[in-house]
């Protein structure tokens, strides 16, 4: 399979060397979350949409409107990547290098995949951690000054590994930011977790509390596309995160 | 694939059932709920959980005969790989998840090894 995927821009938008967020139907759909939170919240508008042929053939009615299920939304200085279907895995590499690309093609200075990591004992943990994983010293220190512990070791799997690995290729500043969360089930929680973080780095001011007090109707309206990931999740393997790496040194 | 509802106001609750050791553990995520509103019904092969939301939840822009739908509960009923021992079976409600812990029923005879 060649790179089919192809992003479709709607409109001209002038972007100022904008930071892009990507939120990925993964586990605990905390990406997801928080991405349509980030689109509500700041109000951006949809400016483009990743199509592909390979894509199921799904269209999302909005508003009485068909839109693409991954749609891309943005101002001048941030771009947000959603996506109202889980990417099956044999897409997950071209669908990473078209985006990158387009990133690439855009200056995008920094971009953040949200995402989660299971925590075996959740129901126990009050404040979900944020965990890091970074490309380079200046994504380092982005971390550290925000209290973000990083990801020494280990195994990432997924389209938002994917990408922080294209951007480390294209030279593109990465940082791949996971809350702790559950595995199989919607974590609206640790989506306000995760972008407490965000909004650390990218100064931004987007209100959680929405998150918490409406997380129970999250979780009803989450239900059908958590299953739908959690089976996606299982053909990717992402069981392997909780294996022990081989080291070498 | 999907998690299901119908039209009598009833949704599929997110539910795994884990097998550990000599027990099964079944989880269920049930929004809307208070331990109160919870009924569950174990044999020796069947679970079935019924738990009613704390207030009617309807999608109002969603779909096209599902906008008149008010949902109210949710119900779930699933089979046991193998049995289970009713007796010993014990459950806990927490921020929302029902967790229920359900032990194998010892079968079988030791056999002496020659």
């Amino acid at each position: 399979m060649g790179d089919k995927v192809k992003i479709v821009e709607r409109g001209d938008v002038e972007l100022e060397q904008p930071s892009a967020v990507l939120g990925f139907p993964d586990v605990g759909l905390v990406g997801a979350i928080a991405t349509y939170h980030l689109v509500d919240k700041l109000d951006l508008k949809q400016i483009a949409s990743i199509e592909s042929d390979d894509f199921p053939p799904v269209v999302v009615v909005h508003n009485g409107r068909p839109v693409a299920p991954l749609r891309i939304y943005g101002n001048r200085n941030l771009l947000v990547v959603v996506s109202e279907i889980p990417i099956k895995s044999s897409l997950m590499h071209s669908i990473s290098r078209t985006l990158v690309e387009w990133f690439k093609s855009k200056n995008v200075k920094l971009v953040i995949p949200l995402g989660g990591v299971p925590h075996p004992n959740r129901l126990e943990v009050e404040n979900p951690q944020v965990y890091g994983i970074s490309m380079n010293k200046e994504t380092d220190e982005l971390m550290d000054e925000r209290d973000i512990k990083k990801m020494e070791e280990g195994i990432s799997v997924g389209a938002h590994s994917l990408i922080i690995y294209e951007c480390m290729k294209n030279k593109i500043n990465a940082l791949y930011l996971m809350a702790e969360s559950h595995a199989k089930y919607p974590d609206p929680e640790s989506a306000a977790a995760v972008i407490q973080k965000l909004n650390r780095i990218l100064d931004l001011d987007v209100e959680v509390k929405e998150l918490i007090e409406k997380g129970e109707e999250i979780k009803i309206q989450a239900r059908d596309l958590m299953k739908r990931t959690e089976n996606i999740l299982q053909d990717i393997g992402k069981e392997q995160e909780n294996e022990i790496p081989m080291m070498y040194r | 694939m999907t998690v299901g509802w119908d039209l009598n106001g009833f949704l599929e609750p997110l539910v795994h059932l884990e097998e550990k050791g000599d027990e099964f553990i079944v989880t269920a995520d049930l929004p809307f709920v208070k331990k109160e509103g919870i009924e569950v019904n174990v044999t020796e092969d069947v679970l079935e959980i019924k738990a009613q939301m704390g207030r009617e939840y309807c999608f109002r822009k969603w779909g096209t005969l599902q906008k008149g739908v008010s949902f109210t509960s949710f119900k779930k009923t699933m089979r046991f790989p193998s049995p289970i021992d009713v007796e010993k079976t014990s459950s806990s409600f927490n921020k929302g998840f029902l967790v229920i812990h359900l032990p194998k029923k010892k079968g079988g005879r030791k056999i002496r090894v020659h």
